[in-house]
């Protein structure tokens, strides 16, 4: 049986999972919820991807430009001095959100049915969602990192 | 023993290759390919032992690249290392004739329970 999930229920799972993913592929012993932003998060680096199933969703990971830099180099393993260059942050910002995916996908499935992963993409600026999308936001904190974390799904009707 | 890494994320093959090494399989040859297309190449070349490829990939998924490699009644030993990791993926992996389904996120003891009495 599937259910229509709210972009609340899809934020608490993307939360889940970016702890999960924080602790065992970042190595940050600390994650902190922050609650939502004052204002929706615009011109920051983000990187993104889709479930797609009957119940549907974008999901995402955007931070600042430096904190973009520190999350690539935490889940490769590099040290602060190495260079790092902007198409190896796109690359591992994509794949942050690709596990970030892959555990929602495990964790909504009983909930949803089966979802398909979608290819993710990093872009810089903000997304504008429409009156029929529900635009779901937490800020989290990684270690030492503030990112933001976004659900995008249809809204219900 | 030759490992062939298959993923189109750069990130995720320095990943893995580094996660190997730090299992106790640094000893090992590792030869990287970016889909499946690039892997079957690899493997019909010769030399390779053992795949490790990720799941959802472009122009060939992991899937389909082992399921295209058993069709050819190739039988090298192959292991999926993806943030899939539901049931169901699971069974799909096994039924295809993987060894193993490694989901992401993973740590090094995972690789050498799963990848040990393999590799070893």
């Amino acid at each position: 049986m599937t259910t229509t999930e709210t972009g609340a229920d899809w934020l608490d799972s993307v939360t889940h999972a970016a702890e999960e993913l924080a602790q065992v592929a970042l190595g940050f012993m600390g994650v902190e919820l922050l609650g939502p932003p004052d204002e929706l998060p615009k011109g920051m680096y983000g990187s993104y991807i889709q479930l797609v199933g009957e119940s549907s969703v974008h999901i995402g990971l955007c931070a600042e430009e430096d904190e973009c830099v520190h999350l690539s180099k935490a889940l490769l393993g590099m040290e602060d001095g190495e260079d790092i260059t902007r198409e190896e942050i796109a690359d591992a910002m994509g794949e942050i959100v690709n596990i970030i995916a892959g555990s929602v996908k495990t964790r909504m499935v009983d909930r949803v049915g089966e979802l398909t992963i979608g290819l993710p993409v990093h872009f810089f600026g903000h997304i504008q969602c429409s009156d029929h999308q529900e635009l779901s936001v937490e800020v989290i904190r990684l270690g030492e990192i503030d990112a933001v974390i976004i659900a995008l799904c249809e809204r219900e009707s | 023993m030759t490992i062939l890494v298959v993923d189109d994320s750069k990130a995720m093959r320095m990943i893995v290759k580094r996660t190997l090494r730090q299992a106790g399989f640094g000893d090992h040859d590792v030869v990287e390919a970016v889909n499946g297309v690039e892997g079957m190449s690899a493997v019909e070349a010769g030399g390779i032992d053992f795949v490790l490829s990720d799941w959802n990939m472009p122009e060939m998924s992991g899937i389909e690249f082992l399921e295209g490699l058993r069709e050819k009644g190739n039988d090298i030993q192959f292991g999926f290392v993806t943030s899939e990791g539901t049931p169901e993926m699971h069974q799909r992996a096994e039924d295809a004739g993987a060894l193993f389904l490694i989901s992401k996120p993973f740590t090094a003891d995972t690789f050498e329970e799963k990848l040990g009495a393999i590799i070893s």
